[in-house]
């Protein structure tokens, strides 16, 4: 069984303690298809650790998490991580537990607002060839959204069509209610009154904004001749 | 001193964990509200490699660096600044040599920083870039706004000194002659590189598998709310134009100075050249010009760093006013798109009604 690296485990979490200060040591993880007899001393060890640094009195339960990087389940579609709790187990009524069991969770990912743009961006890349993506430069970002938006609303319009001319209305009625509720709140929290007076006043803003940022421009690069010449 | 080499890459290759990573530090910090401690912004290391016929650099893997901890004034404040920066120094080396033992690539290739609005240009940031530089020819910094990813576009650029820049940050001499000699001007100052994202396999697999699960806001960049963001940016315009207008009143009078100076010089010169033939045609010993040098003192341009300074508020400036800009830009373009969406509404722009 290969052992731990205590003291480079100590001296790594030293160093993420005074590096980011707002995070926590929660579990362990481990790349491998199925657990083994050495997850439990290894589970044993990191939750030793865990509750080391940690000021509360009772240990606090921690996560392993497991990949499975050879894919070795076959026909599986989806990324092999699972994630278990270790808990006690043993026969009712007796004094001490004899097993140990590691309980599956189940997975969920999660983001930060600005990593879930940054892997938006990352995500471009499994569509080229050789996986590779760049950053957006200027409006581009934009146009595609608003093309996006120029299809979805041509996919609904014929939707709608095609339910007006049938007879009937269709027996599942959870997307007209659904439109009904996005017309609804577009008229009541934005009424054309209101959009007016946010546009007409946030547009001279804008602009004004935009001529001082370009005067500034200007500016500078007009002193950088004067500075050479 | 011998000649640095010039930096012959052209592009910088990003690994996608290296940008989740940085993304990741820097916005648990944001989130906290700690990006600012002691004076110091989130910041950490680059290692990767460098290819040399594909002239690019890439970047495999980073590591968050500790800020210094805010220390209290006392006695020994001056002993455990020196002590703090040598810990960095060598936390980064056991860094690397621990990255070394698990496999990963451990050359330095440069440092990552965190800045509002992309405006990062300070002098710990440029003589950091001449270290990284000095010891890795094709070293790099990489700049993320936090501020400009939350609102939907990310925010991530490469900077390195030109060579000129280097060579004069080398012999520490930023007097404005040298500088007109170099013909260096706050936009050559800095190069910026372009940056391609790369994924392993393993990682398009799991990136496929996010893209099964929902997204909870997939129009965030559709947002027109940036008023807040924006009036910061412009109050930090502000401030740096006060503190450029004054190096520039400084750099005026040095100039008007350095003129009258040398008049002068020329003048007194002139008549001791006189005085001296005059001398000379009587058979007397001529009068040395040293003393005159030795009398009369040179004006100096009277912040440190010379015209550096200058250039850096330009260059914080600049990035500024590009943020505002195309936030502005972008802003028009998202009105008009809302403005498309309600009909009955006049064209006329000419009144602003009072809210």
């Amino acid at each position: 069984m290969p052992e731990i690296n205590d003291s480079f485990n100590q001296e790594m979490l030293q160093m993420m303690k005074r590096s980011t200060p707002s995070e926590q040591v929660v579990g362990w993880f481990f790349t491998v298809s199925d657990l083994t007899e050495s997850c439990e001393m290894y589970h044993d060890y990191y939750s030793r650790l865990v509750s080391d640094i940690s000021m509360r009195k009772e240990q606090p339960p921690i996560i392993l998490l497991t990949m499975d990087v050879s894919f070795s389940v076959e026909n599986q579609a989806r990324l092999p991580v699972r994630a278990y709790v270790r808990a006690e187990a043993g026969i009712p009524n007796k004094q001490q537990n004899h097993a140990v069991i590691f309980q599956p969770l189940k997975v969920e990912l999660d983001a930060f607002p600005g990593e879930a743009v940054a892997l938006g961006v990352v995500q471009k890349g499994t569509d080229a060839k050789d996986r590779t993506a760049l950053l957006d430069v200027g409006i581009e970002h934009l146009e595609k959204s608003t093309e996006e938006m120029i299809n979805w609303l041509e996919r609904l319009q014929t939707y709608v069509n095609e339910v007006l001319k049938q007879k009937e209305m269709p027996s599942d009625s959870s997307m007209g209610r659904r439109l009904m509720d996005i017309v609804n709140t577009a008229n009541t929290q934005l009424p054309p009154e209101k959009l007016e007076r946010l546009v007409k006043n946030s547009l001279r803003d804008y602009m004004m904004i935009s001529y001082l940022a370009n005067l500034t421009k200007t500016q500078l690069s007009l002193q950088e001749r004067m500075l050479i010449g | 001193m011998a000649a640095l080499a010039e930096a012959k890459v052209d592009v910088v290759q990003i690994d996608s964990l290296v940008v989740m990573k940085i993304v990741k530090h820097v916005d648990s910090e944001f989130y906290s509200g700690m990006t600012e401690v002691a004076g110091e912004t989130c910041s950490g290391i680059l290692t990767g490699l460098i290819s040399m016929e594909e002239k690019k650099l890439e970047v495999t893997n980073c590591f968050a660096t500790p800020r210094s901890e805010s220390f209290i004034e006392g006695e020994e404040t001056n002993q455990i600044a020196v002590s703090q920066v040598e810990n960095k120094q060598e936390e980064v080396m056991e860094m690397l040599r621990r990255f070394r033992s698990m496999n990963i690539d451990y050359e330095l290739v440069g440092f990552y920083q965190a800045h509002f609005f992309g405006a990062c240009f300070t002098h710990e940031m440029v003589e950091s870039l001449v270290d990284y530089q000095s010891s890795v020819q094709d070293g790099v910094c990489l700049i993320y706004d936090p501020v400009k990813t939350r609102q939907g576009k990310l925010s991530l650029h490469a900077y390195r000194l030109s060579k000129k820049a280097l060579d004069l940050c080398v012999n520490t001499d930023w007097s404005p002659e040298v500088v007109k000699q170099a013909g260096l001007t706050y936009e050559t100052m800095l190069e910026e590189l372009p940056i391609v994202i790369k994924n392993s396999h393993l990682m398009n697999v799991m990136l496929a598998e996010l893209a099964l699960t929902p997204k909870s806001k997939p129009g965030i960049h559709l947002e027109l709310g940036t008023r807040r963001s924006l009036e910061k940016c412009l109050r930090s315009i502000m401030f740096d134009i006060d503190e450029l207008n004054k190096a520039l009143a400084n750099y005026n009078k040095y100039t008007q100075d350095k003129q009258k100076f040398d008049t002068m010089y020329n003048s007194l010169i002139q008549k001791r050249q006189l005085e001296n033939e005059a001398r000379v045609a009587r058979g007397e010993a001529p009068i040395p010009l040293e003393d005159i040098k030795k009398s009369v003192k040179a004006p100096q341009l009277q912040t440190k760093n010379g015209m550096m300074e200058i250039f850096l508020d330009c260059c914080d400036t600049s990035a500024y006013a590009d943020y505002a800009a195309e936030v502005t830009g972008e802003n028009v373009a998202k009105l008009f798109l809302s403005e498309a969406f309600a009909d009955n509404s006049s064209k006329d722009r000419s009144a602003s009604i009072p809210r």
